[in-house]
């Protein structure tokens, strides 16, 4: 009998042995192929505004065309062991994210002046998660003054680009004419695109149709207060009056006094506040909207050129030939902006489109 | 209880367990004389088989140093001697491990060859910057595609610093992809027979070993040998040229004279459904490409999760793997390449390099 025993414990003590010197795994779900249609319970997104050029397969890559024959959600989303939140794959949304958006599957996002040698001025990044805060400038609606915002969804509360960005296409602002130019499409300056940005910005609730002034005020509410008994802020011109992709700019990419309707995007013909254009936006009792102050860091007028420090007949002072976007990102050193990162990153503080006295009395203000 | 049985003096049950222990003892010395082998080194073992995947190790990063881990390493190549180099991506180094996963030597750090005016140009021989493709030629040199410096490396493969081409502040031939239209935007490299192969934003680029430019192709478009952002290439033993067109969702064949082969896969359309689900279009994101002994082409689907497998005549033969974060499982895996039956997978998500081999039926 105690030879047997003894046997026994032998053979488990060897079993154990050799159980141990096989390594283990950490997990024993398999995602692979999961069959299950997602949209059965989350329902077929509705699809994004048109994108109103052939290119649109290119602009909007996989984010949207959800259905019940598609199976697009596990590209972003991993039912079971996921590596973060909203079954998330990887370990943050912004690492989902720079899955693509690093550059080498289009114009990369963060990190572009890194790699050329800047760093972004500190005052002109949107950080996201990593460094990011929740302390928004002109946050408080009625003081003008900075304010924590509680509805941002990034890890902590802090941002992150889903409080800009709806990555699924559904809910969007409507499709504009922006900068960037990221597809190599003949259409000039670039097919109109939503940029997937939301009518939610920040999870504040609100519902915003067009990318213009609202759409930052959402978060920056504070800075809407010029009609405030401390008219404390520069006018800016509501939705009514002008949006990203519809506002008075100067009607040719040479100086002119004739104004049009058109895009901010694509061209400096909108920053460049000529008398016609300030006497419409006078007409109109209205201000510039956000963007036409803060953007992509611009020369709109040329230092050193001729007439640099004083206005000219038209009432401003600029090299038309700088005018217009015609290349991908950084492709054209005499491209203006040179980068196209708004608002993720900028050389310039508070993403403002020039520095110092040069952005007042080069663009609007004579002196 | 009566009846026959093992039956022992207990001097006999004490040699028993002595022998047993002797045993267990070589085993565990052999075991960690296996890991001793390995040396420094952030590696895992084995695992069973998954979804045709056969694990062999996991490395997690050289396990030492000021970045002991990987941060989404998007290359991996195999050296003459079995030695696999990785693009630690997030790191802006190449990291260097034998044939059984020891860490051996790291080289490159960060360095900007195309600064923007006010910045300082801190490019010296063998700086890195955003380091994807890699690939190692006949001599055994080293190949490393520097995205964001618009230009090609090479090293020997101790990691001493050989050339770098094309020049970052010059065009390249007809134009390229490049920082202001000067070098290329190099996603990744295939280096046969003397020839460097590079895949630029919207083309390829061919150069000799010394950094000549000898042809280039491609270029932005739908049509059936147009590119959209290529992210691999690969060159079998003929000269065919075999091109992850990802952005376009196939992979396209060229000869050796440059002439269109063939397509496998179609760009996204812009309305219909998207036909992302296995079976129902062959690629999501094809990206890492290498050719197999005998012929085959293997291409790393990062979207799908998997490796894909074709004939040089670009026939589906089969696909391997899934998503996950067990050994033999994958997460926006990037790159591949193969030696005999290894596969090196750069799993850049899950933040390791695998070694892998396909289980065939």
């Amino acid at each position: 009998m105690v030879n047997r025993r003894i046997a026994s414990a032998l053979t488990v003590l060897v079993a154990l042995t050799a159980l141990s010197l096989i390594p283990g795994s950490a997990f024993g779900y398999s995602e692979g192929n999961v069959r299950t249609q997602c949209v059965d319970c989350h329902g077929s997104v509705s699809q994004p505004p048109s994108e109103s050029t052939a290119d649109t397969a290119t602009v909007t890559g996989p984010h949207r065309g959800y259905s019940s024959t598609s199976r697009k959600c596990q590209t972003c989303h991993q039912v079971h062991v996921a590596a973060s939140e909203n079954l998330l794959p990887a370990a943050t949304i912004v690492a989902t994210c720079n899955v693509c958006h690093d550059g080498s599957g289009g114009g990369g996002v963060y990190g572009v002046l890194l790699a050329r040698g800047i760093t972004p001025d500190p005052n002109g990044m949107h950080r996201v998660e990593t460094g990011a805060t929740n302390v928004v400038p002109g946050g408080d609606p009625d003081t003008g003054l900075s304010a924590t915002m509680t509805t941002l969804r990034g890890p902590g509360g802090m941002l992150t680009c889903t409080d800009c960005h709806t990555p699924h296409g559904q809910n969007v602002v409507a499709p504009f004419t922006g900068d960037r130019k990221r597809v190599a499409s003949p259409i000039s300056p670039n097919p109109k695109s939503s940029r997937l940005l939301s009518r939610d910005p920040g999870g504040t609730g609100k519902d915003i149709a067009d990318y213009g002034s609202s759409w930052c005020l959402a978060c920056h509410a504070g800075r809407a207060t010029m009609n405030t008994p401390l008219k404390s802020n520069h006018p800016v011109a509501t939705d009514t009056v002008a949006v990203y992709d519809s506002l008075i700019r100067m009607a040719s990419d040479t100086m002119t006094g004739t104004t049009e309707i058109g895009s901010l995007g694509g061209s400096n013909r909108g920053y460049l506040m000529t008398t016609a254009t300030l006497a419409t936006l006078g007409a109109a009792g209205s201000g510039p909207i956000c963007q036409q102050c803060h953007e992509d860091a611009r020369n709109v007028d040329v230092v050193g050129a001729v007439g640099v420090g004083q206005l000219n007949a038209l009432g401003t002072q600029a090299d038309p030939a700088t005018f217009t976007v015609t290349a991908l990102d950084g492709w054209s050193e005499t491209d203006n902006p040179r980068f196209q990162v708004f608002p993720h990153e900028s050389v310039t503080p508070h993403f403002l489109v020039e520095e110092n006295d040069h952005l007042c009395y080069g663009n609007c203000h004579k002196i | 209880m009566t009846g026959r049985g093992l039956y022992l003096t207990p001097r006999q049950a004490f040699a028993a367990i002595a022998v047993s222990l002797g045993v267990v003892l070589v085993a565990l010395v052999v075991y960690l004389l296996f890991f001793a082998n390995a040396g420094a080194g952030l590696i895992t073992r084995g695992g069973a088989a998954k979804a045709k995947i056969q694990p062999l190790f996991v490395i997690d990063g050289p396990g030492t140093g000021t970045y002991p881990r990987f941060d989404r390493p998007m290359g991996a190549a195999f050296g003459l001697d079995g030695r696999i180099y990785v693009t630690d991506t997030g790191h802006n180094r190449v990291c260097v491990f034998s044939s059984t996963g020891a860490f051996l030597f790291e080289f490159g750090t960060f360095g900007v060859a195309k600064p923007l005016p006010g910045a300082k140009n801190t490019w010296s021989p063998g700086k890195l910057n955003y380091p994807v493709g890699i690939d190692v030629d006949e001599s055994d040199n080293v190949y490393v595609a520097s995205f964001r410096n618009d230009q090609i490396q090479v090293f020997t493969a101790d990691g001493k610093p050989l050339r770098a081409f094309p020049d970052a502040r010059k065009p390249t031939g007809k134009g390229s992809s490049g920082q202001d239209g000067q070098g290329i935007a190099v996603t990744d490299v295939a280096v046969r027979s003397g020839k460097v192969y590079a895949t630029d934003t919207y083309q390829v680029f061919v150069f000799d070993t010394a950094g000549k430019l000898l042809q280039q192709f491609g270029k932005p478009g739908l049509g059936k040998s147009d590119l959209d952002h290529p992210n691999g290439i690969a060159v079998d033993e003929s000269g065919n040229i075999y091109v992850s067109d990802s952005n376009h969702a196939r992979v396209t064949a060229f000869a050796k004279d440059l002439s269109y082969r063939w397509g496998l896969g179609s760009p996204p359309a812009a309305s219909a459904p998207a036909t992302t689900a296995a079976g129902s279009a062959v690629f999501s994101l094809p990206r890492g490409i290498v050719t197999l002994d005998g012929g085959d082409v293997l291409v790393v689907d990062t979207f799908n999760f998997d490796l894909v497998r074709l004939t040089k005549d670009g026939k589906l033969v089969g696909r391997y793997g899934e998503r996950g974060v067990e050994p033999g499982q994958f997460n926006f895996p990037n790159d591949v390449d193969a030696s005999g039956n290894r596969l090196v997978v750069a799993d850049k998500e899950n933040n390791r390099v695998q070694v892998v081999e396909i289980v065939t039926d």
